[in-house]
């Protein structure tokens, strides 16, 4: 090998690839990385600071504006430990819009992901693709919520708004025709020799070290571990759904694509059950006091959101604000193995490896 | 002085123009297409004027030169990127009768000549003073220089089979087949290595937005910024007019449809290739540049150099040599 | 001497090539030096295109400005250099240096004087011709020649291959 000389690189935080504001300090020898220092930070919000000036509903919206391609998880994230510790009944209509909206956002944020990831290896053409069919999801959310990105939907007790008539109907529409649509992405991307080369083999992540990064989300299932909260632990009505969790083989870019992908038919799948059991008519605000007053004590949950285990720890004093509240936030995890994975990489994989982690800066920052 | 031979120039550096403003119009929109949306449609009727709009916005703004640049090789790198552009087309035949120069080594002068926009490249990114620049230029000439090979060998097997240098003597030799059917091989190794010359997806590595936020050129603003988008869309002009001289039969009518003049069939046949261009660039993502360089020397090379074995075996066998012994 | 037109352009490629090599001394940045020498090279190719002898001037362009000024560049920007200013030469090495290329200058002069020029009218010699006289009249020079490159190109590699070590 011929001597180089080492270069220190600053990739972002402008840099069109690390999806919003990451700022990454490279230093390669040649094309090789040597080091990587993520620095985070630039969009931080101080949220769980403001969490504890504010009442519990009032929290919801700042929770959408965490993960802002899944802001309904996030709201779920929230309401589920609230309703948890206050022991609350959901009516069953409200649950079930609960799931569906949750898994029409996973859908939503994974082709945002299949577009933004394709796009960060070279090509234009299925980002396009990928948007045009969120937008009929943001569509769906706009009508029942009136948001397109951030739904403040949820309530601590159920949902804010009943799903408007025929709004159902067009969700399963939806589904009908996102399944086949997946073909013609599989048909551009998925054979695609050169999306093959860059993905295969590039960033493997083994099951061991994923576990001890903490991973979780497609990230940990990429490298073999069925690991999924949906199944594991299952909330809501998610034990009342028949779906699979796609898992990879290797642990590299290439499993991670396919199992995203296949994440968004079990999805489909999900939504669909959903749909064929939905209750024709009910309530969609459980019984709630008007003031809401969480017994004092602690609480973690943890939810499937697109991206990994988004957990939320509540610690109460009895009153109607939390005492503290703490986001496991799983794009902040999942980061944290990018330097590990990109030592000794081509400063060439360096947009592909992350691009692959998923991240969303709202939600590493929070 | 012939009036023609100083006119011709001029006049086709303004059909060079002309096409410029259309192809890149055109680009948009045919991207545009393929991923449903309309395109540009703001500027003139159907958009037509875009690419004015966008010339002269790059003609009115500030010219910056970075402070710790070395300003008369920042200042130079894009006119000596632009002109062998330019200069390439010298030799290119259009029909029998539109042609500037009857070069005896046409194809060697487009290659020779071409190769010299690589150190404009070089100097731009290195005058630039900033590493994004520096990196992209480096990625930009190596490519370059790597799929030169491919390139110059790739038309090897036609120079055997005309024995001849001259782009009009292989026009000519293509009256009755082109030769995009026997030097198959030849087209396929020319046309992927003309791509990766052209830095066009899926080789458009110097310009990897994604990685490199823009190449070699991030430095560069107004009208030097336009010198090097307008080489490169030369280079697209030139490259694609070589590829119909060399492969699909220049002005040569297909199945004896004479009646059509020759202008015609060479500017269909130049459409096409351009077409496709664009295509592939709404289909294919990046390869990864040691892919890039594996890929030039481990597969377009090996492949070239069979097809010259081929072309040479070929011209002895009876009944096929009249598709190799022109 | 007549003025004509390949007079000119012989007067301004000579210049140009002179220029270039005269500023690739002077010059104190290693990469203007390279971009001199190319200009240098380019020039030459004009002076080849002006004997008629449109192959080597192709040959010339393609093979030294195309690419060993870029391989040069390269190693440049691939390797540290410092704009460092360069120690006084003591006047005995400068009175030596001169001496000896001088002699080589001599040397030049003599033999371009001895061998016999193609006088003016003879016929540009095509590719085709030039092929069968490397081929068949001097194969054996140019094998040697191929050989002798790579020779040199192995050495180059175990050169590297030392350094490693």
């Amino acid at each position: 090998m011929l001597r180089t000389e080492e270069m220190l690189l600053n990739v972002g935080p402008q840099h069109p690839s690390t999806h919003g504001v990451l700022r990454l300090v490279v230093k390669i020898d040649g094309e090789r990385i040597v080091e990587v220092e993520p620095v985070i930070g630039y969009l931080h919000r101080g949220t769980e600071k403001l969490a504890e000036d504010l009442n519990y509903t009032q929290i919801i919206p700042y929770t959408d504006r965490m993960d802002y391609l899944s802001a309904m998880t996030n709201n779920y994230a929230l309401v589920h430990a609230v309703e948890k510790m206050m022991g609350l009944e959901i009516p069953e209509r409200a649950d079930y819009l609960r799931v569906i909206v949750m898994e029409l956002n996973r859908i939503a944020s994974h082709l945002v992901w299949m577009g933004t990831y394709l796009l960060d290896i070279g090509a234009m053409s299925p980002f396009l693709y990928a948007f045009r069919d969120r937008e009929q999801i943001l569509s769906l959310f706009n009508e029942l919520c009136g948001a397109r990105l951030t739904y403040n939907y949820m309530r601590v007790g159920g949902v804010k708004w009943d799903a408007p008539p025929g709004w159902i109907e067009k969700a399963d529409a939806f589904v009908d025709y996102l399944l086949p649509q997946m073909d013609e992405y599989h048909g551009l991307i998925t054979g695609n020799e050169i999306f093959v080369r860059r993905t295969k083999g590039i960033g493997i992540v083994s099951q061991e070290l994923a576990i001890q990064y903490a991973l979780s989300g497609a990230n940990l299932r990429v490298s073999g571990s069925d690991w999924d909260l949906r199944k594991k632990e299952p909330y809501s009505l998610y034990d009342r759904f028949q779906f699979d969790v796609p898992v990879g083989k290797n642990g590299d870019l290439y499993d991670k694509y396919l199992c995203r992908m296949q994440e968004i038919v079990e999805s489909l799948k999900i939504v669909k059950q959903a749909i064929d059991q939905f209750p024709e008519k009910g309530t969609i605000m459980g019984k709630v006091p008007r003031v809401l007053r969480v017994p004092e004590g602690e609480i973690y949950t943890g939810i499937e959101s697109p991206r990994g285990e988004l957990g939320c720890h509540i610690v109460s004093k009895g009153k109607d604000k939390p005492w503290r509240l703490k986001f496991r936030r799983p794009s902040f995890y999942n980061l944290q193995i990018l330097p590990t994975l990109l030592v000794g990489e081509s400063i060439s994989n360096l947009v592909a490896i992350l691009g692959g982690i998923d991240i969303v800066l709202g939600e590493v920052d929070c | 002085m012939n009036p023609v031979l100083v006119m011709g120039p001029i006049l086709l550096l303004f059909v060079v123009l002309g096409f410029v403003t259309m192809a890149i119009l055109f680009e948009r929109k045919v991207i545009g297409w393929i991923q449903m949306r309309p395109g540009p449609n703001r500027v003139g009727p159907w958009g037509i004027l875009q690419t004015v709009a966008d010339v002269l916005k790059l003609l009115i703004k500030e010219d910056i030169i970075p402070s710790k640049a070395d300003k008369p090789l920042f200042k130079l790198a894009p006119a000596i990127a632009f002109i062998p552009a330019f200069a390439v087309l010298a030799v290119i035949p259009f029909t029998e009768s539109l042609q500037f120069s009857q070069f005896a080594v046409g194809i060697l002068y487009y290659l020779a000549v071409s190769s010299i926009t690589i150190i404009g490249i070089l100097m731009g990114g290195w005058a630039s003073n900033n590493k994004y620049a520096l990196l992209g230029a480096m990625r930009s000439a190596a490519q370059m220089i790597s799929y030169e090979i491919p390139l110059v060998m790739s038309v090897v097997g036609i120079i055997l089979s005309v024995g001849s240098l001259n782009l009009v003597e292989i026009v000519e030799a293509q009256k009755q087949v082109w030769f995009i059917f026997p030097q198959f091989l030849g087209f396929a190794v020319f046309f992927i290595a003309s791509l990766s010359e052209l830095n066009r997806t899926p080789f458009d590595l110097p310009e990897a937005e994604s990685e490199l936020v823009a190449g070699y050129h991030v430095e560069y603003t107004g009208f030097r910024f336009a010198f090097f988008m307008l080489s490169e869309y030369v280079y697209v002009f030139a490259m694609a007019s070589l590829t119909t001289v060399l492969f699909l039969g220049g002005w040569n009518a297909p199945f004896g449809l004479t009646m059509i003049p020759g202008i015609v069939w060479f500017v269909l046949k130049f459409l096409l290739i351009v077409f496709s261009l664009f295509w592939i660039r709404a289909t294919m993502p990046r390869v990864r540049v040691d892919q890039l360089m594996e890929f030039a020397w481990k597969v377009l090379l090996p492949v070239a150099l069979f097809n010259i074995l081929l072309t040479a075996v070929l011209q002895e066998v009876p009944y096929l040599d009249f598709l190799y012994r022109l | 001497m007549i003025l004509n037109g390949e007079f000119i352009a012989f007067f301004i490629l000579s210049v140009m090539a002179i220029g270039g090599a005269v500023f690739m001394i002077n010059a104190t940045r290693v990469m203007h030096m390279a971009l001199s020498l190319a200009f240098t090279f380019f020039s030459i190719a004009g002076i080849y295109l002006l004997l008629n002898a449109m192959f080597i001037a192709v040959i010339q362009i393609l093979i030294y400005t195309g690419a060993i000024s870029i391989l040069m560049l390269f190693g440049i920007m691939l390797t540290k250099h410092r704009d460092e200013d360069r120690p006084a030469i003591s006047t005995r090495h400068l009175g030596i240096s001169f001496g000896v290329v001088f002699l080589f200058l001599g040397g030049i002069l003599f033999v371009i004087y001895q061998t016999p020029l193609m006088g003016e009218g003879t016929a540009p010699l095509t590719v085709q011709e030039l092929g069968t006289s490397v081929f068949k009249q001097y194969v054996i020079p140019f094998e040697l020649a191929s050989v002798l490159l790579l020779v040199a190109l192995v050495g180059a590699i175990i050169l590297a291959k030392k350094e490693e070590e």
